[in-house]
């Protein structure tokens, strides 16, 4: 059940209408949990008991970690990290090992044939199992304490307006907003129901309307893309991901907003970053934080000097590559941005006292610089295989002549809409989507949520799955 | 980050949001059914997987119509189920084989019924075409295979608002009427072919000239086409017959049908395919029923401008004749 389909608007409209009856908060919150399960289970019933495996094992591995010391508690913490890494390997990266393993066997001349099973990827796995077993090491760490109910726990791992793509929620943060019904719900309706719009308007109008069959076109016939079309579509890749996961992530937060519930914004303008190490703190926050908490904390972080500060990056970024999917070209994407990191470290050292860069001249440089590295990126992320994105690569860096993909109603469609972006996000750099629209008059956002609603109706663009959903 | 102060009065700021939704949308509308490019249906995947799932409701009285385009114009349904007491499924996805589709119901033990398995000569006797993946069927037959079951709901929900409302139309995209209305002042004509919910079309040949002459037809048979080697020929129809057998052993009737084609066209196809070499090695190697145009004289005389396919206003008449010669 998609957030852009008519069926979730009735099944929200019902869930909405239960939670809004004067029903004590556990009945309430026993619905919600009921409403997550037939969310999840409307796509592939089965798989829900994978979110019970994943729900059970930190229920129980969390309460025995924080009652036990030493070995025990940690292998109550491997427990947890077994069973969710171990879902996620399976069913994520099962076929991707066997695939490897044989081409590595085949180079020491040992025959061994994939057994070529059709794993199916459950939707969301890579989400709440990094969720679910975020909570057993936080317990681990005693940042928490483990909760004294199941059924906020279940909830925590299911609710459904971020179950299948995130935004990634921390227990802390969370279940404390499950102990207690919020009362002032229903004044945070209005501005839940216009985070959702403009979240749809991203996802339907601008991600799959304008941009996804321009990217599609190029991306299809890669190897005939000269290098303006293969900048045109890249261009409108880098603005059909952030929307089309922007708008999923709005509509996640505006859905919890008027159930009652923060959820954390996973973008803060990003394509307005100056440098690296700023994007990654601008783009998909929940995931980048959370490998840095998990991850990179874990290897040791910055702490171990200057080369292992290296290693650790790269290994980051190349398991948050990784993360993304089952292919070396999402491994490979991971390692340019850690490279990247690396780079801006080094520079960072380099020009740390210059006034030059400080100047607004040259962040609005720098900022382009980085927009220019990250759509370089976004050719390995999309790319349909390694000749394709080297294809396009090569097109793009060498302005090499091909065939004509695009016509110019396309091409001005992507520069004018990739325009107002970077310069919303360059305006929005240090401004909150919150401050900025909680300040208009009512007119003015009436009018705006209004031309929205017409768009999103009116839209011809065909019915497309949330990128994300395939991570 | 600063948290603004809420000062955007949420009540009136979406009554203002609404009523312009409302106003534009309705407004809209009527200017949509004002020049008739509405309500109609897109001839695509969401309606052949809506088909494909109804037919599997239908059980023994179920009469599915596999092809090409020939027999998605040739037949109403409405009427075919009239005549042969039954109920029609329109299956048959313009420039593709239906072989896939042939072989997805035989192993479909919910499938009981009739199949009119209309052979149209440049997709079910061509060599370039793969046997199992020319065109879109084997792509859709997958994709109805996959859909869950919210997807079907949300599916069969979409196309009951596209038939309600005309701005739902592929004819009334807004990405087609306003380049339209701004650049010549007007709205744009209806498209030339016109798709119905039970997937039956209408071909207006007086918007889309190109396609009125034989002459296009026959280029493209000339252009795309290369007739089956007998021993490829063979092949193909042992696996046909194949799965003939399996639907046969489930109770199915299938019908084997050539639909008419006329002039330069007719002419083409029977020198490139001849007779016997193809239809009439298909009824010695295929146990099923076989309607070709040439044996039933009573089929002629309903072609369009095109010499390829049935006229639109004739589908009604030539349904009845050929449920006629069914029964027969």
């Amino acid at each position: 059940m998609a957030f852009n389909s008519l069926i979730f608007l009735i099944f929200f409209a019902i869930v909405l209408g239960l939670h809004s009856l004067p029903l004590q908060w556990h009945a309430k919150k026993t619905n919600l949990l009921l409403a997550s399960y037939i969310f999840y289970a409307a796509w592939n019933p089965p798989f829900i008991v994978l979110l019970w495996i994943s729900t059970l094992t930190d229920w129980f591995a969390a309460r025995k970690i924080a009652v036990t010391s030493g070995g025990t508690k940690r292998f109550y913490l491997l427990l947890s990290i077994a069973v969710n890494l171990g879902l996620l390997g399976y069913f994520k990266y099962g076929g991707f090992l066997e695939a490897n393993l044989a081409t590595i066997l085949g180079t020491m001349s040992v025959s061994y044939i994939p057994s070529g099973a059709n794993i199916i990827l459950p939707l969301g796995i890579s989400f709440y199992t990094f969720q679910s077993m975020s909570y057993s090491i936080d317990v681990y760490r005693d940042r928490i304490k483990p909760h004294h109910s199941f059924l906020d726990f279940a909830l925590y791992v299911t609710f459904f307006p971020q179950l299948v793509a995130g935004p990634i929620l921390r227990a802390g943060f969370f279940l404390q907003q499950l102990v207690d019904e919020n009362k002032q719900r229903v004044n945070q309706m209005g501005w839940g129901l216009a985070i959702i719009t403009v979240g749809m308007f991203e996802k339907v109008v601008l991600a799959d309307g304008a941009l996804a069959p321009i990217v599609e076109r190029v991306y299809g016939e890669s190897a005939a893309a000269g290098g303006v079309d293969a900048w045109i579509g890249t261009m409108a890749f880098a603005g059909q991901i952030f929307f089309d996961f922007n708008g999923y992530s709005m509509i996640a937060v505006g859905l919890g907003k008027c159930l009652g519930f923060e959820l954390p914004w996973n973008f803060l303008s990003p394509y307005g970053a100056v440098g690296f190490s700023d994007f990654w703190r601008r783009w998909h926050i929940t995931l980048s934080t959370w490998l840095r908490d998990y991850l990179y904390i874990s290897l040791s972080g910055n702490r171990a000097g200057a080369a292992r500060t290296i290693v650790n990056l790269m290994l980051t970024m190349l398991i948050g590559g990784l993360w993304h999917g089952a292919s070396w070209l999402f491994v490979l994407w991971g390692g340019v941005h850690g490279l990247l990191l690396v780079l801006e470290r080094v520079a960072r050292q380099l020009f740390d006292k210059s006034t030059l860069v400080r100047t607004a001249g040259m962040q609005f440089v720098l900022g382009i610089v980085t927009w220019l590295a990250v759509c370089l990126a976004w050719v390995l992320f999309r790319a349909e295989d390694p000749v394709s994105a080297a294809h396009l690569l090569t097109s793009m860096l060498t302005f090499s002549s091909g065939d004509e993909l695009l016509g110019g109603i396309e091409v001005l469609t992507v520069v004018a809409v990739i325009a107002s972006l970077l310069a919303t996000h360059w305006f929005m750099r240090n401004r909150s989507f919150e401050s900025v629209f909680k300040g208009l008059s009512w007119q003015v956002a009436g009018l705006i949520l209004g031309a929205m609603l017409i768009a999103i109706v009116l839209s011809p663009g065909e019915e497309r799955d949330f990128i994300y959903f395939e991570f | 980050m600063i948290s603004g102060q809420d000062r955007v009065q949420w009540w009136p700021a979406w009554v203002l949001a609404l009523a312009l939704l409302l106003l534009a949308v309705g407004s809209w509308e009527a200017l949509i059914r004002s020049a008739a490019l509405g309500p109609e249906f897109a001839d695509n995947r969401a309606l052949w997987v809506s088909a494909r799932h109804k037919l599997n409701g239908y059980g023994t009285d179920a009469i599915a119509v596999l092809g090409a385009s020939r027999v998605q114009r040739a037949i109403h349904p409405e009427t075919l189920a009239r005549e042969l007491g039954g109920q029609v499924a329109q299956l048959a996805v313009e420039g593709t084989s239906a072989i896939p589709l042939l072989e997805d119901l035989a192993v479909d033990p919910r499938f009981r019924g009739t199949i009119l398995f209309s052979v149209a000569p440049a997709f079910s006797f061509n060599r370039t075409l793969s046997k199992l993946d020319a065109g879109d069927q084997a792509g859709w037959i997958a994709h109805y295979r996959s859909q869950s079951r919210s997807r079907r709901m949300e599916h069969n929900l979409r196309l009951a608002i596209q038939g309600l409302f005309a701005f739902r139309s592929p004819d009334a995209a807004v990405t087609r009427v306003l380049p339209d209305l701004l650049l010549r002042g007007k709205l744009p004509e209806t498209d030339f072919k016109t798709t119905f919910a039970d997937r039956s079309v209408s071909i207006d040949y007086s918007k889309f000239k190109r396609t009125a002459n034989p002459q296009r037809i026959v280029d493209l048979y000339l252009e795309n086409t290369e007739a089956y080697e007998a021993d490829e020929f063979a092949d193909l129809l042992n696996y046909v017959s194949a799965v003939v057998t399996i639907l046969k052993a489930k109770n199915c009737r299938v019908i084997f049908l050539r639909l008419p084609s006329g002039d330069i066209v007719r002419d083409l196809e029977r020198q490139m395919f001849p007779y016997e070499r193809f239809w009439g090695y298909m009824q010695d190697n295929i146990n099923a029923e076989f309607i070709h145009f040439e044996d039933y004289p009573a089929l002629a005389g309903y072609l369009s401008v095109d010499g390829s396919h049935i006229a639109s206003e004739n589908s009604i008449a030539f349904t009845r004749v050929l449920a006629h010669v069914i029964q027969q």
